[in-house]
């Protein structure tokens, strides 16, 4: 018989791994390369013809056409810049990197993404991270992404914090001058930082604040979550990128054909707009700065 | 509770049960208004409907019984005070209710000469603690019902209204 009495040492126990819920599935794995050429080869027809059907009103979705602010453009090595500001916790950042992605494919490739969530706890909107952002730390900031391009520099930032039970979790844009890795990104995240102050009145945060050549998007310039927008009866929650993973929205993207898919491209091209209006004449363009909605959309994407 | 039953019958007579339907529309247009202006246009709310309709009915009760209380009493608060509370909770409402990315409108703090991190800090607490701020709302909104409603049944409140013997 044992005995067991006294204080006897329990065994040593490593600490379980807390089970990623259903609905984070495949948070943080890179996409395959198949999905990568999803978003950077898909044909400048899709652009095109998401543009006209944005033109002609066609699209259920909101978009914010006439919100870009004129700003001077950060430029690097000859170049200007996209500079883009976003948080884990922050719907309207996943819902915008769709966006941001297949425009900037259109400059140039990403050689590496990762399948991630934006949350505030209730909602588990299915998105991609640039880089390898921690979504368990209290707080930080990921800096970079794998992405290169003969026309454009992308600065991409995410605020980090838990994306599991999820809360808010914004900081001002100085948090990123403070927290930059060296001196580029920090001259780049002063920037943003002096763009707040100048077209924010300061009280920008991490919830989407973007530079895109000589414009500055406070804000997403699309909401896409589904084929229509939230309303008071059908929230966030209930449509369709709060209740997808990664998988599913690259199909629609690839084949696109539903609201959603077209409204994704068409979201994109106004980022494409902002970005081609803001080459000096003369310079070197990408080809989708020629597609005729691209064109006329230039005309209509700024304030004033 | 007799009392509150006696406030509720004395005010809502046909003539202020179609006031309250009519003030329903308005206060809900003020939620979804604050909304939208917060969220690109969108009028979309994180919160069940079912709790927007809470709050928006019990603040249109409010205001019901502080008209109520203008045309028929002499000698109390509400007329100020429920109106004030129940309006008041529908805009902290509908500035806390939006969806994405926090509660812009309060950003708004930094005018008053808060620092941005300080208003930034503020909106992450408003947007984390949206839901029990928005219950109390509600609770606090019936609370103020039942309290008016035991006042306006008391001799010192209560004026009895034209043709009833009192």
């Amino acid at each position: 018989m044992l005995a067991c009495s006294g204080a006897a040492p329990a065994p040593a126990q490593h600490a379980p791994t807390p089970a990623v819920p259903p609905e984070f599935a495949g948070i943080g794995q890179p996409f395959t390369a198949a999905q990568l050429t999803i978003i950077n080869k898909e044909p400048l027809s899709n652009y095109q013809q998401a543009g006209d059907m944005l033109l002609q009103k066609q699209l259920a979705n909101p978009f914010k056409l006439g919100s870009a602010i004129s700003y001077q453009p950060y430029v690097v090595n000859g170049k200007p810049s996209v500079i883009l500001i976003e948080a884990i916790s922050c719907d309207d950042c996943g819902q915008s990197r769709w966006q941001n992605a297949l425009a900037l494919a259109t400059f140039g490739s990403f050689s590496g993404l990762y399948k991630g969530y934006a949350s505030t706890g209730d909602f588990h909107v299915a998105t991609i991270y640039w880089g390898k952002d921690d979504y368990t730390m209290a707080e930080g900031a990921t800096f970079g992404s794998a992405y290169s391009s003969k026309y454009i520099n992308l600065y991409a930032v995410d605020g980090d914090s838990p994306v599991i039970d999820a809360k808010a979790h914004f900081v001002p844009i100085s948090y990123f001058v403070d927290h930059a890795p060296d001196a580029n990104w920090r001259a780049a995240m002063q920037f943003m930082d002096n763009a707040n102050h100048t077209v924010a009145g300061g009280k920008a945060k991490n919830s989407v604040f973007q530079s895109w050549g000589s414009f500055i998007w406070n804000g997403a310039d699309a909401k896409v979550f589904g084929d229509s927008p939230p309303t008071p009866l059908n929230n966030i929650g209930t449509l369709p990128l709060a209740n997808e993973n990664q998988d599913a929205v690259l199909a629609q993207l690839k084949k696109p054909h539903s609201q959603f898919a077209w409204s994704e491209y068409a979201a994109a091209d106004i980022y494409i707009a902002t970005l081609c209006r803001s080459f000096a004449s003369g310079a070197s363009t990408p080809p989708v700065c020629a597609l005729p909605a691209i064109v006329t959309l230039e005309g209509q994407v700024a304030k004033g | 509770m007799d009392r509150f039953s006696r406030g509720l019958r004395d005010i809502y007579s046909p003539k202020y049960i179609l006031l309250n339907l009519a003030l329903l529309p308005v206060y809900f247009v003020v939620f979804f208004a604050l909304i939208a202006y917060q969220n690109d246009g969108i009028p979309s709310s994180v919160f069940p409907f079912y709790w927007i309709a809470g709050l928006v009915l019990t603040s249109s009760m409010l205001a019901t019984i502080a008209i109520y209380s203008i045309r028929n009493t002499t000698n109390n608060k509400a007329r100020l005070s429920a109106s004030t509370w129940g309006t008041a909770a529908a805009v902290v409402g509908g500035v806390i209710g939006g969806c994405g990315c926090g509660a812009p409108l309060v950003l708004n703090v930094v005018a008053i000469g808060v620092s941005a991190g300080e208003a930034i800090a503020l909106n992450n607490f408003l947007t984390n603690y949206q839901e029990p701020i928005f219950l109390t709302l509600i609770i606090v909104n019936i609370g103020m019902i039942v309290y008016y409603l035991n006042k306006l049944s008391t001799p010192t409140c209560k004026v009895p209204m034209l043709g009833k013997p009192h």
